[in-house]
């Protein structure tokens, strides 16, 4: 029976952009709430500018939310006031990011993040704790030898991403958040890593919060799926459901745009772009009402709340 | 009707670590043959030589790249020329009016403090003389926009009041105004969403389909590759290992670097277990004697660690370099 | 020493090391001087160059080659000194600003901009003519650090500032890294070559200082320096006079320096650039 690991409850994030004379409130995230099990890959998808990486950040502690709350393990992270329970969550809560190449100082060894990790959150000797990188190490298909002495510029995109990875389960973590962990991995290597996320979910119970834009992958390696527009979380749900049968007009859009690797489903259907991001965000109601085709007047009145439909949630009003 | 070939090209990369000279061999001995009113994608990982294969068909080899072998042969009327034998007068008619690039990021070509429409217009004056501003220059380049589904406020723009998506479709705008017989396309829409790239992708197939002429597209994309291209060729660590249309790439892959990239692909409505090429390419500063594929395949025998296999013709219009298919050794 | 051994494959490190050692010794050599450089008239004056006076003397009565490495020492000194202590000023403010941002930064850059904004010449002029016996060598060398740490520091904290939004500085804070091991572990190593470009500048700068003063006869004369050297020599007309030994020897060596220093700043920072750093890294390796 998997148990609730974390809660993210009505999260919001608004910046101020602007100069000093004109200051726009940009909301990023908008009320967002979702749940990961333990044992679970959860994906967070969305193009750029989606808000997914903002939610990640909020969810570490590196940014602040402006409304909303944070369960993890049933205590309220943002109300986390000691360093002692602070260290413990970046114990339990580890990270990866998208560019291999910028996640180490390319000036510095990379068994130095290794071994600062194990240093600051285990604080084993020096003999056990060698022993706690190899295994990490091992979880990932290398070994302390192969990473001994060497700086980033040694390794290719791959290996430094499986690095990352390392580094991260040597604290033993319960939830890994992956921001764009393949999108910069050459695509005959990516499966390799995505593979391992996999692995480590059943053989160590690790869940894992996959954020992305590559759909394929999110459908290969995870159990659910939120997608995510312009700050708002459109559609969630079991993530054969979701992009198999997507409700959400933009869901649906999204999916057909994939480029599948297959020459007889090429694209059909015409697409129009738009001039710029920014209107999107301040429009009132639905954001994606300026492209849906689907449109009504409602939806751009009023905020759009959830629908429950055949165990998937969606955020429109063709469902109410 | 071929429109541009190349004949043994090798550029390699000269630098100079204290006092040592180092090669990097990214482009070893390429043989291409494209055609008119086709759309031919390269295909591979990053690092295996596409980019730089991709400048020198364009011409664009500063130091340290050095074509240090062979040909690119443009079609020009009914003769072919070696672009690296002509003058660089020559070559800046050329480039542009017969051959154009879209390089990978497409800020680098917009310039970020002028709007769009002095962009296009330093451009066509560098190649065309505009007498009458209005015929010459804006009545084309608005109906240019237009064919190409472009909004025309876009010329009144500056490059950062755009979207990723549409700048990189103004840049292709931009490329094809002269309307070039070949367009290059480095990586086109990496780093653009979803819906973006779709957009940008059907732009070239727009153009392609207008002006039936011929697009060079990179990108280590496979479905990118599947839903434009004709034909595609398969780059590893500096060498073309497979060439085919794309239903056989896709249906049919031979070499086995191929087959673990097309069998590495998710699918959505896919979940059986996919799996990597184990291993990872080679430095093209010290590849590996023989074939360059050996160390990672899993069906390779001691010949293969001797000699490197020659791209030749196994099926009609598949090649492949691979001496599971056939004994012949590059020269 | 492998760091030294790769330094001296430049060429143009290889020169200017030899000349700065060279100056070294000499100015070592100041402290075997037989005469004391503040007495005057110890030696028969204005003597041209010879087996004796190797430098000839010059119209104070002193031996031109004995001050001359007295000189360079204290020259040397002060420039050091100047240099040391306003990096550590730069240092300090720069990486703080940096990291910190927000209000502690425009506090900080408050002060650094009302530092680069004061005219500086015509302040040390004032301090020298008020102060002019009092200053000596580490005095002045402590002015000039105080008047030479604010354009570093700006480099400084614009480094840093690109430094933060790295995605390394996110592993390191995850890593359990903390703000200080951060600064020092992870950012230090960037900020290396800009301090040690500016470090060598700012001596280069001192010295410059230093004689500009000196000649307008501002600083403390007894104390033979460079520039005091020059402004005794000019004082006495020695280039009228054809004592052409009296006023080339500081001028030469001043020039020596100041192309040494010059030198030294780009090769080595040539050297530390992390650009150059990474495409040394694993050159020196034995390929496997």
């Amino acid at each position: 029976m998997n148990g609730k690991l974390i809660e993210v409850n009505g999260l919001s994030k608004v910046f101020r952009v602007g100069s000093l004379f004109s200051r726009i409130r940009l909301t990023a995230v908008d009320n967002v709430s979702f749940d990961i099990n333990e044992a679970e890959i959860y994906t967070l998808a969305g193009e750029s500018g989606s808000g997914k990486t903002t939610v990640s950040k909020i969810i570490l502690g590196l940014l602040e939310p402006s409304e909303g709350k944070i369960l993890y393990k049933g205590k309220d992270t943002t109300a986390m006031k000691s360093e002692k329970e602070k260290k413990e969550f970046r114990k339990d809560v580890q990270a990866i990011f998208q560019n291999p190449f910028e996640t180490f100082n390319p000036l510095r060894m990379v068994e130095n993040y290794l071994y600062e990790t194990q240093r600051n959150f285990i604080g084993a000797g020096e003999k056990e704790g060698s022993e706690r990188i190899e295994q990490a190490l091992n979880a990932v298909g290398l070994t302390l030898d192969d990473v001994k002495d060497k700086y980033p510029g040694e390794f290719s995109g791959g290996q430094l991403q499986r690095i990352s990875i390392a580094r991260a389960l040597v604290t033993q973590p319960s939830l890994l958040i992956a921001d764009e962990p393949v999108s910069m991995v050459d695509a005959s290597l990516r499966m390799a890593i995505v593979n391992l996320f996999k692995e480590l979910k059943e053989k160590y119970g690790l869940s894992v919060l996959y954020i992305t834009h590559d759909l394929a992958t999110a459908y290969y390696v995870s159990d659910k799926i939120a997608i995510m527009f312009r700050g708002n979380i459109v559609e969630k749900g079991n993530v054969e459901k979701v992009l198999e049968e997507p409700k959400h007009p933009y869901t649906r859009m999204l999916k057909e745009s994939i480029a599948q690797p297959d020459p007889r489903s090429k694209w059909n259907t015409r697409v129009d772009l738009h001039l710029t991001e920014r209107e999107e965000y301040l429009l009132k109601g639905c954001k994606f009402a300026g492209r849906c085709p689907h449109a009504m007047d409602a939806c751009r009145k009023e905020n759009v709340p959830d629908f429950e439909v055949d165990g998937t949630t969606v955020k429109c009003l063709l469902y109410r | 009707m071929t429109i541009l070939n190349t004949e043994r090209l090798k550029a390699y990369y000269i630098i100079d670590v204290l006092g040592e000279k180092r090669y990097v061999k990214a482009v070893d001995n390429v043989n291409l043959e494209i055609n008119q009113n086709e759309i031919y994608g390269i295909a591979g990982e990053s690092g295996c030589g596409k980019t730089t294969l991709i400048k020198t068909l364009f011409g664009m080899v500063e130091p340290p790249l050095n074509v240090t072998d062979g040909k690119v042969n443009y079609k020009i009327g009914s003769e072919f020329v070696d672009i690296f034998s002509i003058d660089s007068k020559r070559m800046r008619e050329i480039r542009w009016e017969y051959v154009s690039y879209i390089p990978q990021g497409s800020m680098s070509v917009l310039n970020p403090v002028q709007k769009v429409r002095y962009t296009f217009e330093h451009f066509i004056k560098a190649h065309r003389k505009i007498k009458n501003r209005d015929e010459d220059f804006i009545k084309p380049v608005e109906s240019h926009l237009a064919a190409l589904g472009l909004p025309i406020q876009v010329l009144d723009s500056y490059p950062h009041q755009l979207s990723g998506g549409m700048r990189q479709r103004v840049t292709v705008a931009l490329a094809t105004v002269l309307q070039p017989k070949i367009i290059i396309a480095d990586e086109p829409t990496t780093a653009l969403d979803v819906v973006m790239q779709r957009g940008v992708i059907q732009l070239l197939k727009d153009v392609q389909s207008s002006l039936k002429n011929t697009i060079i597209l990179v990108t280590h994309d496979m479905g990118i590759h599947a839903n434009i291209a004709d034909r595609i060729g398969i780059m590893y660590a500096g060498k073309m290992i497979e060439e085919a249309s794309a239903e056989e790439i896709f249906e049919n892959p031979m070499h086995p670097y191929t087959q673990y990239l097309i069998g590495s692909l998710p699918k959505i409505g896919d979940k059986s277990y996919k799996t990597s090429a184990p291993g990872s390419p080679p430095s093209l500063m010290n590849p590996p004697e023989g074939c360059r594929f050996y160390p990672r395949c899993n069906r390779a025998t001691d010949d293969c660690k001797a000699a490197i296999p020659k791209l030749i013709e196994i099926e009609p219009g598949h090649k492949v370099a691979c001496f599971l298919y056939s004994g012949v050794i590059e020269e | 020493m492998v760091v030294l051994k790769e330094l001296l494959r430049d060429g143009k490190f290889t020169f200017a090391f030899i000349v700065m050692c060279i100056l070294i010794i000499l100015a070592i050599l100041s402290f075997f001087s037989p005469y004391d450089l503040s007495i005057w008239n110890v030696v028969p004056r204005d003597l041209p160059p010879s087996a004796q006076y190797i430098l000839g003397t010059n119209s104070k009565g002193q031996d031109v080659f004995w001050e001359m490495t007295v000189a360079i020492r204290n020259s040397l000194l002060m420039a050091v000194i100047a240099a040391f202590f306003s990096r550590l000023i730069a240092i300090a403010v720069g990486l703080l600003a940096g990291f910190k941002g927000g209000r502690t930064d425009r506090i900080f850059m408050s002060i650094n901009d009302s530092f680069i904004v004061l005219p500086m010449l015509p302040i040390l002029i004032l301090l020298g003519s008020i102060l002019k016996e009092r200053l000596n060598t580490v005095s002045l060398g402590l002015i000039l650090a105080v008047f030479g740490w604010a354009w570093d520091a700006r480099l400084i904290r614009s480094q840093t500032l690109s430094l933060r939004e790295r995605e390394f500085t996110n592993t390191a804070l995850l890593s359990g890294q903390k703000v200080y091991e951060l600064i020092f572990k992870e950012y230090l190593p960037f900020v290396i070559p800009i301090i040690s470009a500016t470090a060598i500048n700012n001596m280069f700068w001192s010295v410059g200082m230093e004689v500009t003063l000196a000649i307008l006869g501002l600083s403390n004369l007894t104390i033979p320096t460079l520039g005091t050297m020059m402004h005794w020599a000019i004082s006495y007309q020695a280039m009228l006079l054809g004592y052409w030994w009296w006023i080339a020897t500081p001028v030469v060596v001043s020039v020596l320096l100041f192309v040494s220093l010059y030198l030294l700043s780009v090769s080595v920072s040539q050297y530390l650039d992390p650009r150059t750093r990474m495409q040394r890294i694993g050159s020196t390796k034995v390929v496997k």
